[in-house]
C-alpha cells in the first residue's frame, strides 16, 4: 500500500469506509487534497518516540498527573 | 443609552441598583442597537426581542422586591447558538439536523438564567463550530472593519460584545473559537481549564478539547460571566506586577506567521510588563510545535464520529467545507489518534514540569490581525491562526486573550495568558492588571 503522503482516491474511499462512512468514488477524489494534507499531519507524529513503560490508566491530560 | 451599553457589569450593576438605569431600558437600547447595526455585522441568528424584555422586566421587579441574584441581575448577554435554549431553535449555523428545537436549556444557559441574566439571542457562528461559514447563515463581520472577519467559530458572540450590542456572551473553543474571535474584534475571551464549564445541552465538535467560556470586555466582565456560568466565584483582582514569572513561549512556526504589528504590539506590553516589576524570560517545550498536528489528529476524528449520523443521512445540508473536513475524518488512523494522545500526555507533564519555573505563559492569541475571511482549518494559514491557541485545548489549561493595542492598521491586536490547570482566576487577574495600563478599545461602528 502506497504511504498515506501519496493516497489515491480509490485507497481513501477504502480507508474512510473503514472508518464508517461510505463514499463515491468522485466524492473521495473530491476530498483528496484535505485528506492527503491531514494524514501529512499524522505522519509528523510518527516522528515521536513514546515509552513503552509505565504510563497506563486513565490519566487525564489536565491536573492529577503525578 | 449608547454610552450605557459599553459600561462595564460592575457598573451597569451599580447604576441599576441606584435606579440610574433599568433592566428594561438597557435592554431595549440593545435591542435598537442590534436593529440599528446588525445588518452590518450579522452577528445574531435568532433575536429574542420579546423574550428578553420580559426577562429584563423581572429582573426589575425583582430588584425592586430586593431579590438580588447578584452580578448578572439583568444584564444582556448572548448565548452561541450551538447552545441549547428549551423553545428556541438551535441552528449551530447549519442546514443539517438543523434547526432542532430543544425542550431544555443547556446546562450554562440554565445557570446563566438563574443568575438573572438577560438574553437577547443566539449568535452566529462557524457551521457547527467546525472552521467554515455556511453560505446560507454568512459571515459575521468584524465591528473594527466590516470587510474583515469577526473570526471563528464564536465569532458572532465576539462581534456582538464588541459593538456593544450585548454586555457578554457564551462561547466555545475546541482549538481557539473563543480566543481567536476576542483578538480580531479587540474584546476578552477565556478559554477555562477543561471541564470547569458543563457542557450538557451544546453541542459538542470534540469531546476531549471542547471547552466553554465567556467573551467580554474586560477580563473582570469575563470572569463575572464566568461565575454565572459555573456557580464559583472568580475575583479576577487586578495582581500585582511585581516579581510575577512570565515564560514568553516560542514556538518555532512563529516567525513564518507573525505580522509585524502584531508583533510590535505584543513587545509593547512585555516592556511595560517588565516596567511593572514582571520577570519574563523565553520558554519552549520539547515537541510542542507538533501540538497542531496533535490537536488535529484528535479533533478531526472525534469531529467525524460525533457526526457520523447526520452527514451519512444528510450531508447536503452541511457547507461543502465543513461537509469535507466530517468526510476526511473516518480517514484519520487509529495509530495517530493514539500518538495525539500520547503526546498530549507528555506535553502535560511536561508543561507542569514548566509551571514551577513560572507562574504564567504569555504569547500573542493570533499572530496576525483579523484577515477578510476565516482561513480554512486544515491548511498552513488555519495552523498559523491557531499556532497559539490550540495547544491549550490539547493541555486543557486556563487561556485568556485580552486586547494588546491597535496596530498601525487600526485593527486590534491580541495577547494571551495562559496558567496551570484549575487557576483560571490567575489568569483573570494577571488580564486585570495588564488591562489597568491599557486603553480599552471600542471600535469605529
Amino acid at each position: 500500500m502506497a504511504s498515506p503522503k501519496e493516497i489515491d482516491a480509490e485507497q481513501l474511499r477504502r480507508l474512510v469506509s473503514l472508518g464508517g462512512l461510505e463514499l463515491s468514488h468522485e466524492r473521495a477524489f473530491k476530498l483528496l487534497p484535505l485528506a492527503s494534507a491531514l494524514l501529512k499531519g499524522c505522519a509528523h507524529l510518527e516522528t515521536l518516540e513514546f515509552s513503552a513503560k509505565g504510563g497506563s490508566g486513565a490519566l487525564p491530560p489536565w491536573g492529577g498527573i503525578e | 443609552m449608547t454610552e450605557a451599553l459599553f459600561l462595564t457589569i460592575a457598573e451597569l450593576g451599580a447604576a441599576y441598583r441606584a435606579r440610574a438605569l433599568s433592566p428594561v431600558a438597557v435592554t431595549q437600547g440593545a435591542l435598537d442597537r442590534i436593529a440599528a447595526l446588525d445588518h452590518k455585522l450579522n452577528s445574531f441568528i435568532t433575536i429574542l426581542a420579546k423574550e428578553s424584555l420580559a426577562e429584563a422586566e423581572m429582573a426589575e421587579g425583582e430588584l425592586a422586591a430586593g431579590k438580588d441574584r447578584g452580578p448578572l441581575h439583568g444584564v444582556p448577554i448572548a448565548i452561541k447558538d450551538l447552545a441549547d435554549m428549551a423553545g428556541v431553535p438551535t441552528t449551530c449555523a447549519s442546514r443539517a439536523g438543523s434547526p432542532r428545537m430543544p425542550h431544555q436549556d443547556a446546562s450554562v444557559v440554565a445557570r446563566l438564567r438563574a443568575a438573572g441574566a438577560v438574553i437577547l439571542g443566539k449568535t452566529n457562528l462557524l457551521e457547527y463550530a467546525y472552521g467554515a461559514v455556511h453560505p446560507d447563515f454568512g459571515q459575521t463581520n468584524n465591528p473594527w472593519d466590516p470587510k474583515r472577519t469577526s473570526g471563528g467559530s464564536s465569532g458572532g458572540s465576539a462581534a456582538a460584545v464588541a459593538a456593544g450590542f450585548c454586555f457578554a456572551a457564551l462561547g466555545t473553543d475546541t482549538g481557539g473559537s473563543i480566543r481567536i474571535p476576542a483578538a480580531y474584534c479587540g474584546i476578552v475571551g477565556l478559554k477555562p481549564s477543561f471541564g470547569l464549564v458543563d457542557l450538557a445541552g451544546v453541542q459538542a465538535l470534540s469531546w476531549s478539547l471542547d471547552h466553554g467560556g465567556p467573551l467580554a470586555r474586560s477580563s473582570a466582565d469575563a470572569a463575572r460571566l464566568l461565575e454565572g456560568m459555573t456557580g464559583r466565584r472568580f475575583a479576577a483582582a487586578p495582581r500585582d506586577l511585581k516579581g510575577l514569572r512570565l515564560g514568553n513561549m516560542q514556538h518555532g512556526a512563529a516567525a513564518k506567521h507573525m505580522q509585524p504589528g502584531v508583533r510590535q504590539a505584543f513587545d509593547a506590553v512585555l516592556a511595560r510588563l517588565e516596567k511593572s516589576g514582571a520577570v519574563i524570560r523565553p520558554v519552549s517545550v520539547p515537541d510542542m510545535d507538533l501540538a497542531p498536528d496533535a490537536l488535529m489528529a484528535i479533533l478531526e476524528p472525534e469531529a467525524s464520529v460525533i457526526h457520523q449520523r447526520l452527514i451519512a443521512a444528510e450531508p447536503e445540508g452541511f457547507g461543502e467545507i465543513t461537509r469535507q473536513q466530517i468526510e476526511a475524518g473516518f480517514a484519520i488512523p487509529a495509530t495517530a489518534y493514539v500518538r495525539a494522545q500520547r503526546l498530549q500526555r507528555d506535553l502535560a507533564l511536561r508543561f507542569r514540569r514548566l509551571f514551577e519555573d513560572v507562574d504564567a505563559l504569555i504569547s500573542p492569541s493570533v499572530p496576525w490581525v483579523a484577515p477578510a475571511e476565516d482561513p480554512a482549518l486544515s491548511d498552513d494559514s488555519g495552523a498559523g491562526e491557531m499556532l497559539y491557541s490550540g495547544l491549550y485545548n490539547l493541555l486543557g489549561l486556563p487561556a485568556l486573550a485580552l486586547p494588546a493595542g491597535l496596530t498601525h492598521e487600526g485593527l486590534p491586536a491580541s495577547l494571551q495568558i495562559a496558567t496551570p490547570w484549575g487557576a483560571d482566576d490567575l489568569a483573570l487577574s494577571i488580564g486585570a492588571a495588564i488591562e489597568a495600563g491599557m486603553t480599552p478599545l471600542r471600535p469605529p461602528i
